[in-house]
């Protein structure tokens, strides 16, 4: 079995770029009722409200101060700064075995605050178009103006136009969960759009329309729109349920699901749950006069644990089945997270998956790969 | 509105053996190649790697114009296997894509429209 070494892999385009993480779903109900509790956007993810700062110092081993640079940054009420910083390393099969190691994610956040109204800008390098040099280095992935109806609340009506990502489904950290790939909200899907948002102790819902970016070659390339709604039946119980339509010049998606989650507080125990299925209708043309319309079920069930105060274990499996209707296309894979929060800013975690495809009748895939992420 | 789902549910873990999927570049493009190869750190054109844009059927075109699945055995046309695009699907080594290769059923589909509209030079 030849081992090959890619040290370092600048210039092999799918290690070499940052890739955006989000929040952690699994803190909500094992730890808070909202995503807001923590973050300051009804999405979750991102900058940190003050309890998100505490909980940061409490779940870490370490501790220590959990604001910017340490505390040694103050800023105005009125202003709010951060940033993430992520890099892995580790062993890929793909299916030839290698080795590599990559930036994920380098964004610097920030938040202004003028009476209801905020700015919300996320920055950062991004991978660069090939052939359009230095104006591709640099981007904003997220850009917004939110209107929020209790300034300095988790709840409570949240208006936002902008550039940001879809609320959609339980929206997993890691972006190669089948959900998020396949699913509807791929890396670096976001996209110019307007949301009304309502987040309650007991419910949400998130409603989006969105357009293709006009402004640059996006990645996400449909307009349409997204709606999400979860119920929280007690403290340890949520279900959603979720609908988005993409619309392409050369076809339409629609996605259809559930999700749900059950928290076990003897055992410490989070089970996450998002089922979807998607029609997605090809366009009839001269040259396809057949169309197409591929029906596609996609699924993740993870299993949550806290080891200790400090440690987060996920295990995971998925399930990608992109034509129903045709044998041996199915995608399984299983996902193993480990996340070591050392200090309010640091975190190590592991992610590992082993994936089969066709029930193993064709070549699998896998990754084993480590990965350190500051918080600024 | 329900009728796919129903069928769906239907058809679920039954799927048929026969492969009646269309061999068009439409239908490769938006159902194979987009979701596996376009992806943002991939050949999408929002980045282009290595020059390949393949997340849209206007994309695919283009990169079929820039020899995509030109054949490339002078000696015999209809060596398919020849063509950039299938030789990076099936290669043992540095086979694409990087992460998740395709299952064979669709490679099979791709090599069925790639047998129709080669390009031979």
């Amino acid at each position: 079995m030849r081992l090959l070494i890619l040290a370092v892999a600048v210039g092999l385009g799918l290690f070499a770029v940052p890739r955006a993480a989000h929040a952690y779903p699994q803190f909500q109900l094992s730890r808070d009722q909202t995503c807001t509790s923590c973050h300051l956007s009804p999405a979750g993810g991102g900058l940190l409200s003050e309890n998100g700062l505490s909980t940061s110092e409490t779940v870490s081993q370490l501790g220590g101060a959990p604001e910017l640079f340490h505390g040694k940054l103050p800023t105005p009420d009125w202003l709010v700064l951060g940033g993430d910083l992520r890099g892995a390393a580790g062993y890929m099969k793909t299916p030839e075995n290698a080795l590599a190691a990559f930036p994920m994610q380098i964004d610097v956040y920030a938040q202004a605050t003028a009476g209801h109204l905020s700015l919300h800008v996320t920055a950062g390098p991004r991978p660069e178009r090939v052939g359009a040099g230095a104006a591709t280095y640099f981007w904003s992935r997220e850009h917004y103006v939110q209107w929020q109806q209790h300034p300095g609340e988790s709840t409570g009506l949240f208006v936002r136009a902008g550039r940001f990502m879809p609320v959609f489904g339980l929206r997993f950290a890691e972006h190669p969960m089948y959900t998020r790939r396949y699913g509807g909200t791929q890396l670096y899907a976001e996209t110019y759009g307007v949301a009304l948002e309502y987040i309650e102790p007991k419910w949400e819902v998130h409603a989006t329309g969105f357009i293709k970016d006009p402004f640059i070659v996006p990645v996400e390339r449909a307009s349409g729109g997204a709606i999400y709604a979860e119920t929280r039946l007690g403290e340890h119980v949520s279900i959603g349920a979720e609908a988005m339509l993409k619309d392409t010049k050369y076809d339409r998606r629609w996605f259809y699901g559930l999700t749900g989650k059950l928290y076990l507080p003897g055992p410490d125990l989070l089970l996450s749950a998002e089922g979807q299925f998607v029609n997605q209708i090809i366009d009839e043309t001269d040259s396809n006069p057949a169309g197409g319309a591929p029906l596609q079920i996609i699924g993740n069930l993870v299993a949550t644990k806290m080891l200790g105060d400090f440690v987060m274990l996920d295990l995971g499996i998925g399930h990608f089945d992109s034509n129903i209707r045709i044998h041996d296309l199915e995608r399984d894979a299983v996902d193993l997270n480990l996340h070591y929060f050392l200090s309010s800013h640091t975190e190590i975690a592991l992610n590992a998956r082993y994936e089969l495809m066709a029930l193993g009748n064709d070549p699998a895939g896998a990754y084993a790969l480590a990965q350190l992420h500051y918080r600024l | 509105m329900l009728r796919p789902f129903l069928v769906a549910v239907l058809v679920a873990g039954c799927g048929s053996a026969v492969d009646d999927r269309p061999p068009t570049l439409e239908y490769v493009s938006q159902a194979i190649i987009a979701p596996a190869c376009g992806n943002a750190e991939c050949h999408s054109s929002f980045h282009t790697a290595d020059g390949w844009r393949l997340d849209s059927v206007a994309a695919m075109r283009q990169s079929v114009s820039n020899g995509l699945i030109t054949v490339r055995n002078a000696e015999n046309p209809d060596d398919i296997e020849s063509t950039l695009l299938l030789d990076v699907l099936t290669r043992t080594q540095k086979r694409m894509p990087y992460d998740q290769p395709l299952p064979e059923v669709d490679i099979d589909l791709i090599r069925e429209w790639v047998a129709t509209d080669k390009v031979v030079q």
